[in-house]
């Protein structure tokens, strides 16, 4: 767990050795910011990539933020990709549990 | 923003344009009043939560104009209704609805989303949660 990031959500986006794309969210994930992480992972899916997201600095999530998340992890399981959550804070990992989506989004080897 | 002089109950009125940007600003709102209620860290956290489901919702549901909040507060607990004019028909997010209620489910006593006329409102009750007796020997 590191310690959250408070504020508007920023996306820093990186490619890792394997290939897949890393994206490294910061601050509040809710409906102000969660059209900026659709537009971004909507060109993951373009690409059918595999997506690693960290959330260990995001302060804040709620049902946009997972929302957007779940849609794109189906979008990339159509062709071919994924969709796994790989760091959370404290704040995160309580909402993905409240909604029941952990098992779904969680990365089962982090 | 406006505060009553009636205790133990007390109101705030929040009027913020029906944007998602303004947000951040209930769930300060509501973290602010919930100290005084006497709520604990973990039902801060609930209540921020639940104002922000109820708010995205009533900001989605939304025309351009306004959203009005009252928090009224006493000791142990905050009450949050909420009213904005609503579109017609109402074309929510299903997928983060069903996630919404799922969240409202845990993190409030009570919530209600309603139609009242042109407008959707909400309400929202967070009690504290109170420390167990001592067990009895």
């Amino acid at each position: 767990m590191g310690s959250p990031s408070h504020g508007a959500l920023t996306i820093d986006h990186d490619i890792d050795s394997d290939g897949s794309v890393r994206l490294r969210l910061e601050g509040e994930l809710d409906a102000h910011g969660a059209p900026e992480l659709e537009t971004v992972l909507s060109q993951s899916v373009a690409t059918g990539a595999t997506v690693k997201v960290d959330l260990t600095e995001v302060s804040f999530v709620d049902s946009s933020g997972l929302a957007a998340l779940l849609e794109a992890r189906t979008r990339l399981a159509a062709v071919g990709g994924t969709l796994n959550i790989v760091g959370v804070s404290d704040a995160a990992a309580r909402l993905l549990a409240i909604a029941g989506v952990d098992a779904d989004l969680m990365d089962p080897d982090r | 923003v406006s505060a009553g002089e009636n205790r133990p109950a007390q109101e705030i009125r929040l009027v913020l344009p029906t944007d998602t940007q303004h947000l951040r600003l209930a769930r300060l709102v509501a973290a602010g009043v919930a100290a005084p209620a006497g709520l604990g860290i973990d039902d801060v956290d609930d209540l921020r939560i639940g104002v922000d489901e109820l708010c995205t919702t009533l900001v989605e549901a939304s025309v351009p104009g306004a959203l009005t909040l009252v928090f009224t507060f006493d000791d142990g607990q905050v009450e949050v209704r909420g009213r904005t004019p609503a579109r017609v028909p109402l074309d929510l997010d299903d997928r983060r609805l069903a996630l919404s209620a799922e969240i409202l489910a845990v993190v409030a006593d009570e919530h209600e989303l309603a139609a009242d006329g042109d407008d959707l409102t909400f309400r929202l009750l967070k009690r504290r949660v109170e420390p167990r007796p001592p067990a009895a020997h």
